[in-house]
């Protein structure tokens, strides 16, 4: 019933958004605001041809990024919330950098990593690791000691440990604090995708606009939305399936 | 089996020490249950950490067959006193982790789980996970974890605390029956005199905090079966209470 609730809710927001955008491109009557319907019949003519390949290099650097940032953050936030000695190295580090604006970095990741891939998927490694390490952190500190009490009496290893009670118990942390990053990652992979290459939803939508080409800037927007919208249901898709004794 | 010289510990709690148990000494036969009974805070938890392998910084001498405590070499059965779930896991995964972290196939143990489920009432629920049960259901578990074990050393704190009167007459005679199937070496800490005197073969009085063994009392009605019907189960009953008031005021 509250599934089907929602499910409603959700879709009433988005006609009435789309209705909203009719409303006014038809009374603005301007030719950088057209009308919901033109750009539908647009993406539907270019998608394959046109949009699909900037959309596919876009999604890969977002999966490099936070496939990156998880086999780095976790395993670090996972010691530093169990060992001490990890924790009182690490969280100054971390508690230093993580209030930098990972933007501000852009040009230092250029120069070190060039204007190729590899520095546009650091900067979202950059904004996701933290997250990740912190959340990782504080969800294994979270863990009450009498948790593990079970598995010590049964004379558990650490292999055990890790993998029947830290990775389950932190799994709902990781994963809200992808969901967290995922709205930065996706405005600081539009920016970076601006210049030093030719692929992605960034370059897409700003070359449409220097093309005064503005169904195709608003295609490409448009695109990149519902992609970043079905990042965000993959990762409740993914808490549903992994975490399915959250209450 | 178990033997315990002199055992004493100490909790840290913010810089200052905490006397939790005070030159304890305990025995326990193959085979033999023993119903350790005391005052909230006494140290009765305390105790069973250090038998489990939980809290290995104590002082004294603590030995199981001889070697010291070591689950990884024994195989240890622990009710704790918070049912010690995995959130996790659902009720039959629960059940199962003893075999699981042992190594040993469930396959096997299949109609003795499936039996054990059942008489705890746990079969029709087993796909839930804790979240979704009751203090009792969740006790249940626990309880069932560590019959699925086979332990060597079955350790149970307070195991039957969250279940309701008639629950708790039914699982107290099924924890019998199974005990009189494989005899297994228990220690069982309860604050109720009538459980201490229903299950318990040996009956352990402890002190106030920090605690210590101060009697050891034979139990002359175990075994003698529907105990609930006989008066002499509860004059005996009354006279553990006396005892154990006098003990617990001074
Ligand atoms: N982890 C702990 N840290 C500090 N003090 C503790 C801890 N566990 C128990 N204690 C203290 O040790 C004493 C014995 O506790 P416990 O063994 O739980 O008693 P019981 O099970 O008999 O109620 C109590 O005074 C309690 O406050
Ligand atoms: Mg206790």
């Amino acid at each position: 019933m509250s599934r089907k609730n929602k499910i409603t809710g959700y879709l009433a927001a988005l006609i009435f958004l789309f209705a909203a955008w009719y409303g006014l491109s038809f009374l603005a009557q301007i030719p950088f605001l057209p009308s919901p319907a033109v750009v539908f019949v647009n993406i539907k003519k270019i998608f394959i041809s046109d949009i699909l390949v900037h959309l596919v290099y876009s999604l890969w650097r977002i999966a490099a990024g936070i496939t990156a940032s998880v086999l780095v953050g976790i395993p670090l936030g996972l010691c530093m919330g169990y060992y001490k000695t990890w924790d009182k190295l690490l969280s100054p580090v971390v508690y230093f950098t993580y209030p930098i604006p990972k933007i501000a970095l852009i040009p230092l990741i250029m120069l070190i990593f060039g204007l190729g891939e590899l520095s546009k998927i650091a900067m979202i490694f950059l904004i996701v690791v933290f997250q990740i390490i912190v959340s990782a952190r504080d969800s294994g500190r979270a863990i009450p000691k009498e948790t593990f009490y079970s598995l010590y009496s049964l004379g558990a290893g650490s292999l055990d440990i890790f993998r029947r009670v830290i990775l389950p118990a932190s799994l709902p942390g990781l994963l809200t604090s992808i969901r967290i990053s995922l709205g930065t990652s996706l405005s600081v992979l539009f920016f970076t995708e601006t210049f030093g290459t030719q692929y992605g939803m960034g370059y897409f939508i700003m070359d449409s606009w220097m093309r005064v080409n503005y169904i195709d800037m608003f295609s490409g927007i448009l695109v990149l939305s519902v992609a970043g919208f079905l990042l965000f249901f993959l990762v409740d898709l993914l808490e549903r399936l992994l975490c399915p004794w959250k209450p | 089996m178990l033997e315990i010289k002199g055992l004493t510990v100490k909790y840290k709690v913010e810089g200052k020490e905490c006397l939790a148990l005070h030159h304890l000494d305990m025995k326990l036969e193959e085979g033999d249950i023993c119903a350790v009974i005391g005052p909230s805070g006494c140290g009765k938890s305390t105790l069973l950490h250090v038998l489990s392998g939980i809290l290995s910084d104590y002082s004294g001498l603590v030995t199981i067959d001889g070697g010291p405590v070591d689950p990884k070499q024994k195989r240890i059965g622990f009710v704790p006193q918070n049912y010690g779930l995995l959130e996790w896991a659902n009720a039959y995964d629960n059940a199962l982790l003893g075999l699981d972290i042992k190594h040993e196939s469930r396959l096997g143990q299949g109609p003795y789980i499936e039996y054990i489920l059942k008489q705890l009432g746990l079969w029709d629920i087993r796909s839930k996970y804790p979240s979704q049960l009751s203090g009792g259901q969740k006790q249940r578990i626990a309880i069932a974890r560590s019959f699925i074990l086979k332990p060597h050393l079955l350790l149970m704190d307070e195991p039957f605390s969250a279940l309701d009167a008639i629950t708790r007459e039914e699982i107290q005679d099924l924890f019998l029956e199974v005990w009189k199937e494989n005899k297994v070496s228990t220690v069982f800490v309860t604050h109720s005199m009538e459980e201490a005197v229903y299950i318990g073969r040996k009956i352990a009085v402890m002190s106030p905090s920090p605690g210590r063994i101060v009697k050891v009392l034979e139990n002359p009605l175990f075994g003698a079966g529907n105990l609930r019907l006989r008066d002499e189960y509860y004059r005996f009953v009354m006279e553990l209470r006396k005892m154990a008031k006098e003990e617990w005021s001074n």
